[in-house]
């Protein structure tokens, strides 16, 4: 599975998270009744998660909700920092936006192309570059000069996944959404995503579709509570997670 | 809290330069998409202003009329109006990039700085328009008249030190500004009437001279002296004294200083100030800017 002389393009070590969320924000009249004081609520979302990704895996973290895989998603993507612990990635980490994430509604899908690809670390220059083929990839042609509040949501989501698969990012992250569109586009998507193992990137994902995680992973980690459960083989981590899933809904 | 060090943050910015290039395209892009007169209204806004001030103020005045008061009114509501919409514009600025913030890295400075930019922008323009303005009136009224009355002083090529000075008391109350609007969002709405209080403060269609005139002696002295130590003040009068000759005061025989040794002495105070201002608004960012997007 993992090869030792391979250099990890994530290198995990005890890595803990604690969101000290105040109660009180939000409101200016809800911090004065509550006398200024902060009352912090923690959350310890993870609870130190030791792990290496290599190059060309795609590996699925899979889990109950609150079990910790956003938040080990977003420490990648250096969302937030880790509270404790060591995390080490190496190499350009894109995250695939959710739905209109990184979009303006007022702007033309050629102008969101551009400030996506910004975003996600492309300069103007390779964002030009790649706007023909993004644009190719979406399906979008005869749109792309038209506001974007004119495109269905599924041509939104195409959009959004043809400029994330465009960036030369090392590391793919991916938050449920990991093939959109209709049922052709979502084959294109699928064998971009292989296209992308093959080249030797990284894709981290998190997903509630054991038929993705199944096609797609070619290791998952099971996260319980903050902490690794399992580590290794799709397949089996599946079917275990599931059986459990339906012993105690 | 995790505190990194300006010269990191600045390396970062720079390495970022494109997506600020990118957010300031969107925010002037995304002002005056759907109005007619697009960039007009950044100069007929501070124009309607300026007019109908002049108009008050000249009705109200007695005796000796101020000659050129308009211009005066014009080259402080300029940089007023900047400080203003920047502050304005940044105050929710995080709020409304909160989605991407969330799911996103980029150096959450930009996000302010981007709003702060276009103003400066709009800002710079203005100034090109008002200094183009400034050059052709007396020019108009010498070619009618016959009699050449130049109101603008050489020193206009300083104006870049208190367009410095006011960007950088403008970015670090931004930076202030924006952290407190996310944590509560009643910040835009006491803002807003802080900036109408404090417009009424500032020496935009006044002269600052008027509290020495009013108040002889030294309590006179020492009342101009805690006036100016306001660095929004003190640039808007070193703005107006740069680029204008003195005034002659509404409702006064005397005119405006022009730029002397206290008038220079007062213009480096506000600059320290204003730096200050901007390293203190980065300290406070940058300890809170990791646990931005921890909010539920």
């Amino acid at each position: 599975m993992t090869s030792p002389e391979r250099v990890a393009v994530i290198e995990a070590r005890d890595v803990e998270k604690i969101f000290h969320l105040s109660v009180y924000q939000g409101s200016l009249k809800a911090a004065l009744l509550s006398g200024m004081k902060r009352q912090i609520r923690e959350v310890h979302a993870l609870k130190g998660l030791t792990t290496s990704i290599y190059p060309g895996e795609a590996v699925a973290l899979v889990g109950r909700n609150g079990s910790g895989k956003s938040t080990f998603l977003a420490l990648v993507g250096r969302i937030y920092l880790p509270t404790s612990g060591n995390l080490r990635v190496q190499g350009r980490v894109a995250p695939l936006l959710e739905l209109g994430a990184g979009f303006h509604p007022d702007l033309t899908g050629r102008e969101n192309i551009m400030l996506n690809g910004v975003i996600l670390g492309l300069t103007r220059a390779q964002v030009a570059e790649r706007e023909a083929d993004i644009i190719e990839f979406a399906e979008l042609r005869e749109f792309v000069d038209a506001p974007l509040r004119t495109f269905s949501s599924g041509m939104q989501a195409r959009l959004g996944f043809s400029v994330a698969v465009h960036t030369n990012a090392e590391i793919l992250l991916v938050d449920e959404a990991l093939a959109v569109g209709d049922e052709a586009f979502q084959e294109k998507c699928f064998d971009k995503i292989e296209a992308f193992k093959r080249a030797g990137k990284a894709i981290l994902f998190v997903s509630h579709d054991m038929t993705d995680v199944e096609r797609v992973a070619t290791r998952a980690l099971w996260l319980e509570g903050g902490r690794l459960r399992e580590d290794g083989e799709p397949a089996g981590i599946v079917e275990r997670y599931l059986a459990e899933a339906h012993r105690k809904p | 809290m995790v505190q990194t060090s300006l010269r990191d943050d600045l390396i970062e910015l720079w390495r970022h330069r494109e997506l600020l290039l990118i957010l300031v395209q969107r925010d002037l892009k995304g002002r005056y998409k759907n109005s007619v007169l697009g960039f007009g209204w950044s100069l007929l806004n501070p124009l309607m202003q300026v007019l109908t001030i002049t108009f008050v103020i000249k009705f109200m005045m007695v005796g000796k009329q101020t000659p050129n008061y308009h211009a005066y009114v014009f080259c402080a509501m300029l940089p007023w109006l900047f400080f203003n919409t920047a502050i304005m514009d940044a105050s929710p600025s995080l709020l409304f990039y909160y989605n991407l913030i969330r799911r996103t890295y980029f150096p959450r400075e930009l996000v302010p700085l981007a709003a702060i930019t276009a103003n400066l922008i709009h800002f710079l323009l203005a100034t090109a328009v008002f200094v183009a303005y400034m050059t052709l009136l007396p020019l108009f009224w010498w070619a009618c008249t016959g009699q050449l009355d130049w109101p603008l002083q050489p020193t206009i090529l300083l104006l870049p030190i208190p367009i410095l000075g006011l960007t950088l008391l403008t970015v670090g109350m931004g930076l202030f500004i924006s952290i407190w609007t996310l944590h509560f969002e009643d910040m835009r709405f006491i803002t807003d009437s802080l900036l109408k209080i404090i417009y009424w403060l500032m020496p935009v269609f006044y002269f600052p001279e008027i509290i020495r005139e009013r108040l002889p002696g030294w309590q006179g002295d020492v009342l101009y002296a805690i006036y100016m130590l306001n660095p929004l003040a003190s640039l808007l009068t070193a703005f107006r004294k740069l680029a204008l000759k003195p005034a002659l005061m509404p409702g006064s025989s005397h005119l405006t200083r022009a730029m002397g040794p206290e008038e220079w002495g007062y213009l480096a105070l506000a600059l320290i100030t204003s730096v200050l201002i901007a390293v203190a608004g980065h300290r406070y960012f940058a300890a809170r800017k990791w646990s931005l997007a921890e909010r539920e």
